[in-house]
């Protein structure tokens, strides 16, 4: 980090100054500065630390001086490369947070558009209630869920026995390992649609209503706009949202920690940031969980950049 | 849709009474909303009606959708177990200090990414974007570290410091200011005005809903950051309401504890409502209400 702000220091001198000189070369610095500290003082140093540890054997022991600390080098990555919970662990990932990321994107983006077609009293209705999910607390949202599909509790399974299906009295949620993704996917669904809605809502909002209204006036339809003229046009919001649902979903915590008990039966439903939390705080392997951590990073920058590569056009600008 | 307005010719294939543009407004439009409205407030409905119901009510077997003999009982247990006016206080504290902080620099660094000049632009980009992705389960330890050893345990400070370093709304706001016509911007430069005023002048009027959203965004998730108050807090007088209501959760493990947390969440959520019914006027309404509705 530190040796890419000092060679941007040095080159900063040449270009900025086309602008005018009313504030001279620095500028730029003034506005980035702030940012810039706190991009440093507080991402850099954590992540220069993950990295760090993640090179080393450290243990509680390390932690609290009783052994030295020894350079293991790569061992904690061929550690896991070589350890097949650790792949399973890491397709479970994948599935499950693909899965969250469409179906939130489809959910979402559809209501925006939706939305914009709503009597106002309809759409502030359904702002409102989408509100009340996004606000609640990752903590007691998984707790309601969990409520809901309780095996003799839960108002779901009471509902489907009384509708004279008996096969649900009883009947665990959590217990098998899709039936538990499956609910805890529509968690996180109900808890990160609203986000994209919001979003997408306010980017069609900033689309000059001519061009709208001309494309209704010529006959096309909510599809055909949305497709032709929306979707172009949010291009960069879209990016966002998409590449923020990827972030948020592939760092999934609570939810599974909470709604299947730590990673479900035999940890058939744990996912990366629940393995790397297990390996680094209960287990007190604190350099294992770091490379976790180093591995996911570089896994979300990876699927970041191919996303990026993908939807960038000629010419343009990341 | 302007065909409504004559009376609608027999059988005629594309009025708005025909049989087949009934069937696909519904399907296209009301049925798949009502149902996920549905969806959406079930379990925010479950958890108001649970808080005002008694434990006998919660734990058994019966289908009851509605409480029987609503009480208050819940939210009584819940505002005296434990500080809850302490914990709300320190959560606004927290949430006040930390988003304004957040969204200025945001606006800041996003006007600095897309309209000012320097080099290395897209390698800046790329540390922003690197640093969304580390996940915080992991970063949690150095930062324990950094923080304890300055003094910020069971701070508010400390609870708030770590958090600012997030890159989410200088993403968001990014990725708005690309779509602005760079027409504008060239005639604030033309009549002389420099970044400053080309930033909060210009720029800044024209992007209210995406600075409303950052902001939205920004508000709920320092109001229900949770993982991190916990682990920078261990007395009641520095925590925040998240962390708050698991010592609600921790007090009782029955039915009781359950109508308890219901009401405590209840408590958490109000106060987002009322910054989001500050905040949609520029949101939900837009900045051209009533033009883009048909």
């Amino acid at each position: 980090m530190s040796s890419s702000t000092v060679s941007l220091r040095q080159g900063a001198p040449r270009p900025a100054g086309r602008r005018g000189p009313r504030f001279g070369a620095f500028e730029p610095w003034f506005y980035l500065a702030p940012a810039f500290i706190v991009l440093i003082g507080l991402l850099g140093y954590p992540i220069f630390q993950l990295v760090n540890i993640s090179l080393y054997d450290y243990r509680q022991a390390q932690v609290s001086g009783a052994a030295p600390l020894e350079f293991t080098g790569l061992g904690n990555y061929q550690q896991l490369l070589s350890d097949p919970q650790f792949w399973a662990v890491l397709g479970n990932t994948v599935l499950f947070a693909g899965f969250c990321v469409v179906i939130t994107i489809l959910v979402g983006g559809w209501l925006a558009v939706l939305a914009t077609r709503l009597r106002p009293w309809v759409r502030t209705l359904l702002f409102v209630v989408s509100m009340g999910a996004w606000a609640t607390p990752a903590v007691t949202g998984s707790a309601v869920w969990l409520f809901l599909f309780d095996p003799t509790l839960g108002l779901v399974n009471k509902t489907l026995v009384a509708l004279g299906l008996h096969a649900f009295d009883g009947y665990s949620w959590t217990y098998d390992k899709w039936s538990a993704f499956g609910l805890v996917a529509s968690e996180v669904v109900w808890c990160s649609f609203p986000f994209v809605m919001v979003t997408v809502y306010a980017g069609i909002q900033a689309i000059p209503t001519e061009v709208i209204e001309a494309a209704r006036l010529d006959g096309a339809s909510m599809g055909q706009i949305a497709r032709t003229i929306m979707l172009p046009m949010l291009r960069p919001i879209m990016m966002i949202v998409i590449i923020q649902s990827i972030i948020w979903d592939f760092k999934i915590f609570s939810q599974i920690y909470i709604m299947t008990s730590g990673g479900g039966v035999a940890g058939q439903n744990l996912v990366i940031n629940v393995y790397s939390y297990q390996q680094a705080f209960a287990a007190s392997l604190y350099g294992l969980g770091s490379a976790l951590g180093v591995i996911m990073t570089v896994i979300l920058m990876a699927v970041t950049l191919v996303y990026l590569r993908l939807i960038k056009k000629d010419g343009e600008a990341l | 849709m302007s065909t409504a307005v004559t009376p609608a010719p027999v059988a005629a294939p594309d009025t708005a009474f025909s049989r087949k543009n009934l069937l696909a407004t519904l399907s296209a439009g009301y049925v798949p909303l009502v149902l996920a409205t549905l969806v959406v407030v079930l379990p925010l409905l479950w958890m108001v009606l649970n808080s005002f119901k008694q434990p006998s009510e919660i734990v058994t077997t019966q289908l009851q959708f509605l409480p029987q003999a609503p009480t208050l009982d819940n939210y009584q247990a819940a505002m005296t177990t434990v500080p809850f006016g302490r914990f709300f206080a320190n959560s606004l504290i927290v949430t006040a200090v930390g988003s304004t902080v957040k969204v200025v620099l945001a606006i800041l660094t996003a006007y600095a990414l897309v309209f000012v000049d320097f080099p290395f632009k897209n390698v800046v980009f790329v540390l922003i974007l690197v640093a969304l992705m580390v996940p915080a389960q992991v970063s949690i330890l150095p930062n324990y570290i950094l923080i304890a050893g300055m003094g910020g345990k069971n701070t508010l400070w400390g609870i708030i410091l770590p958090g600012l370093g997030t890159a989410f709304g200088t993403f968001l706001l990014r990725q708005h200011f690309l779509t602005l016509p760079k027409s504008i911007l060239e005639a604030a430069e033309l009549d002389g005005a420099g970044h400053w005023r080309r930033l909060w002048r210009v720029v800044a009027p024209v992007s209210l809903p995406s600075i409303a959203t950052v902001a939205l965004v920004t508000v709920v998730s320092e109001w229900n950051d949770y993982i991190w108050p916990l682990i920078i807090t261990d007395k009641p007088e520095s925590m925040t309401l998240p962390v708050g209501l698991t010592l609600l959760q921790n007090t009782e493990s029955n039915g009781a504890g359950w109508g308890i947390l219901m009401a405590g969440s209840v408590l958490v959520i109000l106060p987002i409502l009322v910054v989001f019914a500050m905040l949609q006027r520029y949101i939900v309404a837009g900045l051209t209400q009533g033009s883009v509705t048909g």
